[in-house]
């Protein structure tokens, strides 16, 4: 074979270029932490990536959604239980005024404590979190319960996706706490009781003592109903925190840069264009004209 | 005497035939980095001696070491060498605006996932006018998104028509160049010969970076270079030029004609199909319209999947039937067009969560039926989900773009070899000159020690 000097000349750039190149990429590789950038890098590994990426981005609204719901939820739970509280209290007044030892101004005085309990029922069931209303089930912008007990609300529970397919229920509307289908009114029946208590009737107060019961039984009810809600969204949430891991893991791998890898192709790249310098610098040293 | 005489004569050819040859090395030596030079050689034939002619030597030719065949293939490797070239801008740049890298923003097919992940925000607060407005943003950020990304198939077309305008001059300059130096060389055909084919041979390998040629050459010398469709570009003394023409059909992008010497325009746009001018018309013509239409069909299918379950829903002012994007008119020009609907637009009250006008506020369940949308085959005609029509987009101009850098490096590599092939060839060595310098140098002496000689012979036969 021929050697010309302009094949020596262009070879040698050309392969210490070649080198240079090999070790720039490598070096990009590593201190950019990502081995694929754009789709021509690794058309398959970049598009998969890019699903992956969509999915963690609709998980993160998923965990916004479980936060939200959780915060409704146990807000909802919370004041339910303060419900309970006054309707437990509601029922051991009924018990002790149906008996007869009590008197008139008795009754009254007790009269007047349902009165205020029951406001202060009315005032649970208007709960609003921010701008919302959590009892009145779609129409959240109304106050649930006038001060008659009346409800505005609807019957409507909100769902929201907390995973994809899984949907958790934020609300329980006020009615089914408060006035359930078969169930009791339970604003209507204090004031009912109210009324007895006034007129000093044990005998109807008495009457009223199933009614309280089951009132009490609704709220027991909603509280459960809550929290199987609330247990759902924490289900919801730790599996959604584990398809993010999964999600995050599969993506780096994809696109991520293997350091290992990286480091040991950057070592090899390195050695060989510092291998193909010192050849470089070798072979230009030979030359006829120095001899001659 | 006659005898004596013609020695001398001898020994005088000998000195001219040395010189000659040291001038032809030295020429090689100072053109061993002249681009294109051809490594040459003085052919010297004996004078017959006497009877009947004085005897010597003389240098008859000087030799070109070529391969025609290697300089064909040059052509040809140069032709696919450029054509990759050429295109790797205006694929960089398509690639950049159809799939863009976090920090430089968002690529249509994230900011779509936003608009899901931001519609099943609104889900858990349905009347929370932040996150309404957050949906909006969302969608005005997609339909953004889309446009920049038409604009940049645009620019990509754009830039190859750019650069298609310049080349058709570049490439008349050439074909001009090459029959002028066929005219010097028929002209001429040994004296300057050897320059004027190196020279030629340089605007020759610049016309093949542009477009496909063959090159044959005649007795003379002369080149007559063969383009794509098989018209002769240049044939001897006669050429004409390249002209790149706006065109009406192709929405105002150049056709290319070749105009012969009569002044008849032929067209050749389609017949182009090597060097950089095929590989950018490619782009223009087929490559970037089919990516092109490809996001239109997307952003005709977005607006219309969006709009059929958004309009069919409610607002929290209880009013329904309003679109979320601005409906396209036609799948053509949609990607360019799709923007966020006017009657939306600025008015995040108008997002269409509830189902039912008698659930507003709190209604959420046409949000379910929109983040439904993201697992719907909405797409190309119902086959395939919108975020899966643009993962097939993203990889056609991936799978494009990387076949094109390693047709880089494999064009580059071969053209690289056959370089050096030619060089091994053609190519001057300095040790070997070196050799030569030393061969004609000792010739020289020897010539001259021949005519030395033949004086002393001399003066002895005048001292009789």
């Amino acid at each position: 074979m021929r050697v010309s000097d302009t094949m020596l000349f262009t070879n040698s750039l050309q392969d210490s270029r070649r080198s240079r190149a090999a070790v720039l990429d490598s070096q990009q590789k590593l201190s950019s932490g990502l081995r694929v950038t754009a789709p021509s890098e690794d058309t398959s590994a970049y598009i998969k990536a890019k699903r992956l990426d969509d999915a963690l981005k609709t998980s993160e609204a998923y965990l916004e959604n479980i936060a939200r719901a959780q915060s409704n939820l146990q807000t909802s739970e919370g004041v339910l239980g303060e419900a309970n509280n006054i309707l437990s209290r509601v029922k051991e007044l009924a018990v002790q005024m149906a008996n007869g030892v009590h008197e008139a101004n008795g009754r009254a005085a007790a009269a007047l404590e349902v009165v205020e309990l029951r406001g202060t029922l009315i005032q649970i069931g208007n709960t609003k979190i921010g701008e919302e209303y959590l009892f009145a089930g779609n129409l959240t912008d109304t106050v649930p319960f006038d001060s008659a007990g009346v409800y505005h609300g609807d019957s409507n529970q909100r769902m929201v996706e907390v995973g994809s397919g899984l949907k958790v229920a934020t609300n329980i509307s006020g009615d089914t706490v408060f006035n359930a289908a078969g169930g009791v009114d339970v604003f209507a029946m204090l004031s009912d009781l109210e009324t007895q208590l006034n007129n000093n009737d044990p005998d109807a107060i008495a009457a009223l003592l199933d009614d309280v019961d089951i009132a009490i039984n609704q709220v027991i009810s909603g509280r459960s109903d809550l929290g199987n809600y609330i247990n759902t969204a924490q289900v919801a949430e730790s599996v959604v925190n584990r398809l993010n891991e999964d999600l995050s893991t599969e993506k780096s791998r994809l696109i991520d840069t293997d350091i290992m890898d990286s480091s040991s192709k950057m070592a090899l790249n390195s050695q060989a264009l510092e291998a193909s310098l010192a050849a470089i610098s070798r072979v230009m040293n030979i030359s006829l004209i120095n001899r001659l | 005497m006659a005898g004596l005489f013609s020695i001398l004569n001898q020994g005088h050819t000998g000195l001219n035939a040395s010189r000659y040859q040291m001038n032809i090395t030295s020429q090689n030596i100072t053109n061993v980095n002249t681009p294109g030079y051809t490594r040459r050689v003085g052919v010297q034939s004996p004078i017959q001696p006497p009877p009947p002619g004085g005897g010597g030597v003389q240098v008859t030719d000087i030799h070109r070491y070529v391969n025609e065949f290697l300089d064909q293939r040059l052509l040809l490797g140069i032709s696919y060498q450029s054509a990759a070239q050429a295109a790797d801008s205006p694929l960089s740049q398509a690639e950049g605006a159809l799939a863009a890298e976090d920090g430089v923003g968002l690529d249509p097919s994230s900011a779509l996932a936003e608009l899901f992940s931001a519609m099943a925000r609104l889900e858990s607060s349905p009347s929370d006018s932040a996150l309404r407005r957050d949906v909006l943003s969302a969608a005005s950020q997609l339909a953004e998104r889309i446009n920049a990304a038409a604009d940049g198939i645009k620019n990509a077309r754009d830039e190859a028509d750019f650069f298609l305008r310049d080349m058709a001059v570049q490439a008349t300059e050439h074909m001009q160049k090459i029959a002028a130096l066929n005219r010097q060389i028929g002209a001429n055909p040994y004296e300057a010969a050897p320059d004027l084919k190196d020279q030629r041979n340089q605007h020759l390998k610049a016309l093949a970076e542009l477009i496909d040629i063959r090159v044959e050459e005649d007795s003379l010398g002369m080149v007559t270079v063969i383009g794509s469709g098989g018209i002769n570009l240049v044939q001897g003394e006669v050429t004409g030029t390249m002209e790149a023409v706006t065109s009406l059909s192709l929405g105002g992008y150049a056709e290319i004609n070749f105009v012969d010497e009569n002044g008849i325009a032929h067209p050749i746009t389609h017949a182009i199909r090597g060097g950089a001018m095929g590989s950018l018309l490619n782009i223009r013509d087929t490559l970037m319209v089919d990516l092109g239409n490809d996001l239109d069909q997307h952003a005709f299918d977005l607006a219309t999947a969006f709009n059929a379950v958004h309009s069919a829903g409610f607002g929290l002012d209880g009013v329904s039937g309003r679109d979320l994007f601005l409906q396209p008119a036609a799948v053509a020009g949609a990607a360019q067009a799709i923007a966020i609907d006017p009657s939306v637009a600025g008015n995040p009250d108008a997002v269409a969560a509830a189902t039912d006008p008698l659930g507003v506020p709190g209604d959420n369940t046409n949000l379910h039926l929109l983040t439904a949308l993201e697992n719907q085959n909405v797409a190309l005609g119902g086959t395939v989900t919108l975020s899966a029509a643009y993962g097939k987009i993203m990889a056609k101009i991936g799978v494009e773009k990387a076949s094109n850098d390693s047709e880089i490096l494999f064009r580059g590599d071969s053209l690289a070899q056959l370089e050096s092939l030619r060089e091994e060839v053609s190519g001057v060595s300095i040790d070997e000159e070196m050799i030569s310098l030393v061969q004609y140098q000792r010739s020289y002496e020897a010539a001259a020690k021949v005519i030395e000689t033949t004086n002393k012979m001399l003066d002895t036969l005048m001292n009789l």
